[in-house]
């Protein structure tokens, strides 16, 4: 599942993602990240921009997702470092931006085993 | 109902506009099987973002009248119709006033109705670019 508020760069990462033959969700903010997720939709990897609108960024839902659904690997992606304290989250991978679909395709090839 | 789906008969990109996740993925997710290119936005703003893409070539967009942003559903056809001839809007809702308004909107027929009945969808999309076609 990818999610990223700028529609064409969720668009762009979520074609990359459906082309190396990937099932690609596609979730707006967290709050659509969760509801997909709460709603009972099998996803293997969270793929989340750390900026994200509204009352959750990426680092918080990454949080809620460690609480509610501990077997999703999460993903992060940002254009600048993480902070230290997103140690305690269990991220499966941090991809910084600005980064390629060759780049993306190694990480989660990698992360999703 | 994988590999049950209708094949799209040609290739033809669809705009999904809709607020709702599950019902969005939902649609977008049965129009991928039927092997349409979609696109999804989930407010009328994402949606003004990619029809303003030049390398987007949309054939199709299925907007939700209660879609949220700076604009509405609504508003967002009407600035389809008007600045995008070649666009086939498809207007869906399921408030008795949005039937009226769209009958004038649509380039055919009625509002949609949501929860979206997939397979209608496909047929109304297929008539859509039919009827584009032939009119050239």
């Amino acid at each position: 599942m990818v999610v990223e508020d700028e529609v064409l760069v969720r668009l762009g990462t979520a074609s990359d993602l459906r082309a190396a033959g990937y099932d690609v969700l596609e979730a707006a903010d967290a709050q659509e990240a969760l509801a997909i997720l709460d709603a009972g939709i099998t996803v293997d990897l969270v793929f989340s921009d750390v900026h994200l609108p509204g009352p959750i960024d990426g680092i918080a839902l990454a949080a809620l997702l460690r609480a509610r659904h501990p077997a999703v690997a999460v993903v992060l992606t940002s254009g600048l470092p993480l902070p230290p304290t997103v140690e305690a989250l269990g991220l499966r991978g941090f991809m910084p931006k600005p980064y390629t679909a060759m780049d993306l395709l190694r990480l989660l090839g990698e992360r999703l085993g | 109902m994988a590999g049950t789906e209708p094949r799209a008969p040609s290739t033809a990109t669809v705009l999904v506009a809709d607020g709702e996740v599950l019902v969005r993925h939902a649609l977008a997710d049965y129009l991928r099987r039927c092997g349409y290119e979609v696109i999804e936005a989930a407010s009328s703003d994402e949606a003004l973002t990619v029809l303003a893409e030049p390398g987007l070539a949309i054939g199709v967009m299925i907007c939700d009248v209660t879609i949220g942003g700076s604009l509405s559903g609504f508003a967002l056809a009407a600035w389809a119709r008007a600045s995008r001839p070649g666009l086939q809007v498809l207007l869906a809702g399921n408030v008795e006033k949005a039937a009226d308004a769209a009958a004038g909107l649509c380039d055919e027929g009625p509002a949609l109705a949501r929860p979206y009945d997939p397979q209608l969808v496909v047929d109304r999309i297929k008539r859509l670019l039919a009827a584009r076609d032939r009119r050239g």
